[in-house]
């Protein structure tokens, strides 16, 4: 009975038999892999924030370790052939001296060839607690004391660039995450009353929103700034920054989850649904949340670098968090001055890692909107 | 009370639409998608339901099956248990609990299956609705899969694997699943390619046979309905103009649409040469259709009364229903069967 009715279209079903049982997620991976860019971003991003979580481990010096000799001493050179033009697998620096011109009153740094230190692995330097845990005074890479290797140069009080820089992307990379969970929550959950509900519920949320947004952003993150102690410690206005992110983040989103809740409702495979006698609970979990989760991963991940780069803006203008905590914010605010950039050019690379970890993210939110998109063949 | 082989009794069902203006949403009109509709179905009858596009066919179907609120009007079911139940009456739970007595076969067979979920999952949903898991629910959708000609073992994968025809097989053992009396097909083979056409029409018709379904059948073509309908009733603007026996409609029809309807049927016969019959003017806009009978602006037979009153739906013979005040007087040309 049953092959009588199965026509010449029924029996065609057969070919690359991987491709009909991958779900959705699986058919996103595979298009995801081909996009070159945004997997580099994506393991580059992996990187930055296994360096961010263990930087006191990945950074020679500790993020407030002074060197007296070393104020504004440019990034140190790494050498691999000496003197006499000896090839050495192992880098290695000289010793740095530096004395002061009587006529400008600048130091100037120079190599003395007659000590050199080779760079090492596991270098014991400043004792620190790794992920808060262990006590150790292990660090991934360094020269033995006295001598100095600073990658990045260092600051005026003659801390290590690199190091800040590496404490300072904890701050930064984690503060997006932070304010973006914050706004994720209110942005689902406006975005969701307005999709769902409709009606009044919803012109009165796209009306908030229409407001928030027509707001010029900068002297509402300023006010909202002001808002923060000034007593809080620097924890606590890590936190509030979050918060004030998020406070105008939020909207960006809970237009999309709206937009796309609309759809799907009007989905036939929704009703199809409801007329299959599925509780209304059952189809928000079933259907309509994974409708939308791969849009939601993609918005998040676009959203991360407008999150640092507010936080970097902030902390620029001295509203954000303030020093003595590091933020690639801070690190530039250090460097905001006519002096910086014709003497010491090297305190603006704090700068470049904020234009890598925003383009880094941007590819990778791409790369998932591109395999996300199912009408899309790579 | 509807008699004992009426399954499905819809007494002058109304969906009025409203159209909302300006910022506060002031309510202007409303579009008559549905206007006092009456018609019965039989149990184990396949009724055709047809109309030009927009004339409010899916807009009913939906109603019955509550999937839009009906404005007023009643439509009783008459259950497994042999209980005649109002559908417009029921709660949201107990309507929830009658899904398992009606469903629906979509038009696009894209749209209506999830993407994210496999055919088993999709063909099993009105049972994991009623609680069913394990192995019943596996057991049942095979079967399932079986009758309508699917593959048991590609039920693992996910609709993007399947084609059109295939799609729509799908979606009518969906609604299967729950051994439904009513089904209301809404142009169920209208986004496939003819020979797919005929392929699920005959399924629908041996499925009908085997189980005894009570087939609404909603299309615009009528070549498809001849073939697969009992009796079949024709709507204009919100209102159904007239139901009968299929052969009937086609040989008699006494209604002028139907009548030019019927005319622009194509024949299978090349040498025949067809006048159809052009309907002047376009569809009467169901937010402020004409005065009297809603058709007499395009009719070619419409005098002074036909502007005046609306015609009701009246039994001209034996069972064959028109809504047109010349019903007994004029010979309308039908087609052969």
């Amino acid at each position: 009975m049953a092959s009588s009715r199965l026509g010449p279209a029924a029996a065609a079903g057969d070919g690359e038999a991987g491709y009909e049982i991958a779900s959705q997620r699986q058919l996103i991976w595979r298009k995801f892999r081909r996009h070159r860019v945004a997997v580099f971003s994506f393991y580059l991003l992996l990187v930055l924030y296994a360096l961010a979580i263990l930087a006191e481990f990945c950074s020679p010096y500790g993020a407030f370790e002074r060197h007296r000799g070393y104020l504004f001493a440019p990034p140190t050179k790494l050498h691999f052939i000496d003197q006499e033009r000896r090839f050495h697998l192992r880098p290695f620096v000289y010793k740095v001296t530096n004395e002061l011109d009587m006529e400008t009153f600048q130091r100037k740094y120079a190599e003395d060839t007659s000590e050199s230190y080779s760079l090492r692995l596991f270098v014991r330097g400043e004792s620190y607690k790794l992920l808060g845990v262990f006590k150790t005074d292990l660090h991934l890479f360094g020269v033995e004391a006295p001598g100095v290797f600073f990658p990045a140069g260092t600051d005026a009080l003659g801390r290590d660039l690199f190091s800040r820089m590496l404490f300072g992307a904890r701050t930064s990379l984690f503060v997006g995450l932070l304010g973006l969970a914050f706004g994720f929550v209110l942005g689902l959950f406006f975005g969701g009353l307005s999709g769902y509900y409709g009606g009044g519920v919803d012109t009165l949320i796209q009306r908030l929103i229409e407001f928030l947004q027509s707001l010029p952003t900068l002297p509402l993150w300023m006010a909202l700034a002001a808002l923060v102690p000034a007593r809080w410690s620097p924890i606590q206005v890590y936190f509030g920054i979050s918060l004030v992110l998020a406070t105008i983040g939020w909207t960006g989103l809970a237009r999309v989850v709206r937009g796309k809740l609309i759809s799907l409702r009007e989905e036939d495979y929704i009703l199809a649904a409801k007329l299959s006698g599925v509780r209304e609970r059952a189809i928000i979990t079933r259907h309509l949340l994974p409708g939308f989760t791969s849009y939601l991963i993609v918005h998040l991940t676009l959203a991360v670098p407008s999150m640092i780069l507010g936080e970097t803006a902030l902390s620029f203008l001295g509203l954000g968090i303030r020093p003595p905590a590091v933020s690639l914010g801070t690190l530039l605010q250090e460097a905001q001055n006519i002096q910086t950039v014709t003497l010491n050019p090297w305190m603006l690379i704090p700068g470049g890692l904020v234009v890598i970890i925003v383009l880094a993210f941007n590819f990778l939110g791409d790369g998932l909107r591109d395999a996300a998109d199912p009408y899309k063949h790579v | 009370m509807p008699a004992d082989d009426v399954l499905l009794d819809v007494k002058s069902l109304c969906k009025y639409f409203p159209i909302e203006k300006g910022l506060i949403r002031r309510v202007v009109g409303h579009v008559k998608a549905v206007d006092d509709v009456s018609f019965q179905l039989r149990a184990g009858e396949i009724l055709g339901l047809v109309g030009e596009s927009g004339c409010g066919k899916t807009t009913l179907g939906r109603c019955i099956l509550r999937a839009i609120e009906p404005t007023s009007g009643e439509i009783k079911l008459k259950t497994h248990s042999g209980e005649v139940v109002d559908v417009t009456k029921l709660n949201k739970e107990q309507l929830r609990k009658l899904r398992r007595e009606m469903n629906m076969i979509f038009q696009d067979p894209f749209s209506s299956l999830s993407p994210r979920m496999t055919v088993l999952d999709i063909i099993g949903e009105p049972l994991w609705a009623q609680g069913v898991r394990g192995k019943a629910y596996e057991d049942r959708v095979k079967e399932l899969a079986d009758i309508v000609g699917l593959n048991v073992g590609h039920l693992n994968r996910y609709p993007n694997a399947f084609s059109g025809g295939q799609r729509q097989r799908i979606g009518i053992a969906r609604t299967l699943t729950t051994n439904p009396n009513l089904i209301i097909a809404d142009e169920p083979v209208s986004a496939l390619d003819v020979s797919i056409q005929a392929q699920i029409l005959n399924l629908l018709q041996d499925l009908q046979e085997e189980f005894g379904l009570t087939i609404l059948f909603v299309a615009h073509d009528l070549s498809v309905v001849e073939h697969i309908t009992d009796r079949v009733a024709v709507m204009y603007v919100g209102k159904i103009v007239e139901l009968s026996e299929t052969e009937e409609l086609y040989l008699q029809p006494k209604h002028p649409y139907t009548e030019a309807l019927l005319s622009a049927v194509p024949k299978p016969d090349p040498g025949l040469k067809s006048e159809p019959i052009v309907l002047q003017g376009e569809v009467a806009n169901p937010a402020s259709p004409p005065s009297g009978c809603y058709f007499h602006p395009r009719c070619r037979y419409a005098q002074e009364i036909c502007t005046q009153q609306a015609p009701p739906l009246e039994e001209v013979s034996p069972g064959h229903y028109a809504a047109c005040h010349f019903a007994d007087e004029l010979s309308l040309e039908g087609v052969p069967v």
